[in-house]
């Protein structure tokens, strides 16, 4: 398996506080990896520590297999909390200055990252005078300077607009069909739904667990369930009138997995088969429910 | 480590305080040989021996490390460099590379400045030869040396408030301290307030210098410039914990 990211019992510790309590996190290359926890959880706690911000305190990571850590970080992009930006110069020159550490960009590249993230008509403004979401913006344009293989992005909408939250969700997805890896913490469940190829669960500075969106899907369908007198005979009776459903029966109880746009009907077509429904029910957890189950109130 | 300095460098060209600095300190150089013109009739070489003082150097020198040095922790972009993978000992030396760099540009238009007012407003004293110029190579130790130290004050402080203020008053601190020790110790052979890195360019004053402390100064400029960057990087890896 080839990983980006691999930590094994990665620690943290400030004064008492665990911060980032033996986390083995696995990132594929390819994957959007999104971080989901509390405030406090540990996300960006671990995000430091991947970029060598802080040193863990034990514990091991690899980053694209290999363990030169610093060699291995030339190839990572990062937005980590607030953008770190030269607050008396222009988008252009920012950007010029920072990607002296990759080795270099010409204009034409600055100007098309800037257009990306919808930053090319700033002109000679100071980033002091930006809003916060021009300011995350360029944190983002700044990060994807170098060609990164892998973007590390803590909180990359917090501040945007809906117009900018599609811009750099864009961007991410754009990036992604060209092979970079990202690692993204948000608060927007929403938004990494839309994304996230892979989640990490994290509460109280422990990785809860590991899933792919896929898996995730699965664990978050609901059902419609049906109580009836006669389990089989309300199956057969589904089943003639909506070939298209998926249907499991258990006793006298019939669930319908998939999406169903008017349970109504389902009622209406078994009433009239003869078939009494004692009850009928939404049955599963979603989205939201399954990660508040499992980082806590 | 080239691209760091190549980042440095370009900030330092961009850094307003080196050419504020520079030129507060130049127009103290004017303003001391209009108003000083009894004293240095036909020395105009000592103008430039005592020029350092006159300009307050070494506290323009201190703002600006401080300024310099901090630039990066004030506005975090210090963050977008390490994750990049540049070790906290690269970045250290590159922000001293272009630290004493910037203070040898400063040190050689001041002096230059001192220089040309001197010939300008006073003349030059017949026989004096380049004996002035040994002061100044002298000078310029001693004023690397606390460059030092006002160097690893800034780097450990990270912020420009507390470093400027460190700058100014640490130096008083220690000679105060060593001034205490030396009424403790009451040793006729050995002051050691007068060893103190800060005590160490008025030794060079071109008039009062006697030639033993002159040449023990000098090398204790050069001794202390090690010291205090070796000493600092170490003390910082001990406050980074990644020992």
């Amino acid at each position: 398996m080839s990983y980006a990211v691999e930590t094994k019992a990665l620690c943290k510790r400030y004064g008492e506080k665990r911060a980032v309590n033996q986390m083995s996190v696995h990132i594929k290359q390819g994957d959007i990896y999104g971080l989901i926890g509390k405030n406090g959880a540990g996300k960006t706690s671990l995000m430091k520590l991947l970029l060598g911000l802080t040193f863990p305190d034990s514990g091991s990571m690899q980053l694209f297999g290999s363990g030169d850590l610093n060699g291995e970080r030339r190839k990572i992009g990062s937005l980590i909390e607030a953008p770190g930006l030269f607050k008396n110069e222009s988008a252009y020159e920012n950007m010029k200055r920072f990607s002296i550490l990759s080795g270099g960009a010409s204009d034409g590249e600055i100007r098309q990252i800037l257009q990306a993230v919808g930053l090319a008509d700033t002109g000679r403004k100071k980033a002091d005078s930006f809003s916060l979401g021009m300011r995350q913006r360029l944190g983002i344009a700044v990060a994807l300077l170098g060609k990164p293989r892998l973007l590390v992005l803590d909180e990359p909408i917090n501040g945007l607009d809906p117009a900018g939250i599609k811009e750099i969700r864009d961007v991410i997805l754009r990036l992604h069909q060209q092979g970079v890896t990202f690692l993204i913490s948000s608060h927007l469940l929403d938004e990494l739904g839309k994304i996230a190829t892979n989640y990490g669960i994290v509460s109280n500075g422990a990785l809860v667990e590991e899933i792919t969106a896929e898996e995730l899907k699965k664990k978050c369908e609901t059902s419609l369930v049906l109580k009836t007198d006669q389990g089989s005979r309300a199956e057969k009776i589904l089943r003639e009138a909506f070939p298209a459903l998926r249907l499991e029966t258990a006793g006298n109880t019939v669930s319908v997995p998939s999406a169903v746009k008017d349970a109504s009907e389902l009622n209406r077509v078994l009433v009239q088969a003869g078939v009494r429904v004692y009850e009928m029910k939404s049955d599963g957890v979603g989205f939201e429910e399954f990660f508040i189950e499992r980082i806590g109130k | 480590m080239g691209k760091l300095l190549k980042l440095e460098f370009r900030k330092l060209r961009k850094q307003k305080s080196f050419y504020i600095c520079t030129a507060l300190m130049l127009a103290l150089l004017l303003f001391s040989a209009v108003t000083m013109k009894q004293a240095y009739i036909g020395a105009g070489a000592a103008f430039a021996e005592n020029a350092l003082s006159a300009c307050s150097f070494l506290m323009f020198a201190g703002i600006f490390t401080a300024l310099l040095v901090c630039d990066d922790y004030e506005q975090q972009t210090i963050k977008n460099i390490y994750a990049r993978g540049y070790s906290r000992s690269q970045v250290y030396f590159s922000k001293l590379i272009s630290v004493f760099l910037a203070v040898t540009a400063m040190f050689a238009l001041v002096e230059l400045g001192a220089i040309l007012l001197g010939c300008f407003y006073f003349g030059v004293e017949d026989g004096t030869g380049f004996r002035w110029l040994g002061t100044i190579a002298a000078q310029y130790a001693a004023c690397m040396a606390n460059v030092s130290f006002y160097f690893v004050v800034s780097a450990t402080l990270r912020k420009n408030g507390a470093a400027i203020a460190g700058v100014l008053v640490a130096p008083t601190l220690v000679s105060m301290a060593l001034g205490l020790a030396d009424s403790l110790l009451k040793s006729e052979t050995v002051v050691l307030a007068n060893w103190w890195v800060a005590a160490l360019p008025a030794a060079f004053s071109g008039q009062t210098a006697e030639a033993g402390r002159f040449a023990g100064c000098f090398l204790a400029s050069l001794l202390y410039i090690p010291f205090f960057v070796l000493g600092g990087r170490f003390f910082q890896k001990k406050l980074e914990g990644v020992f």
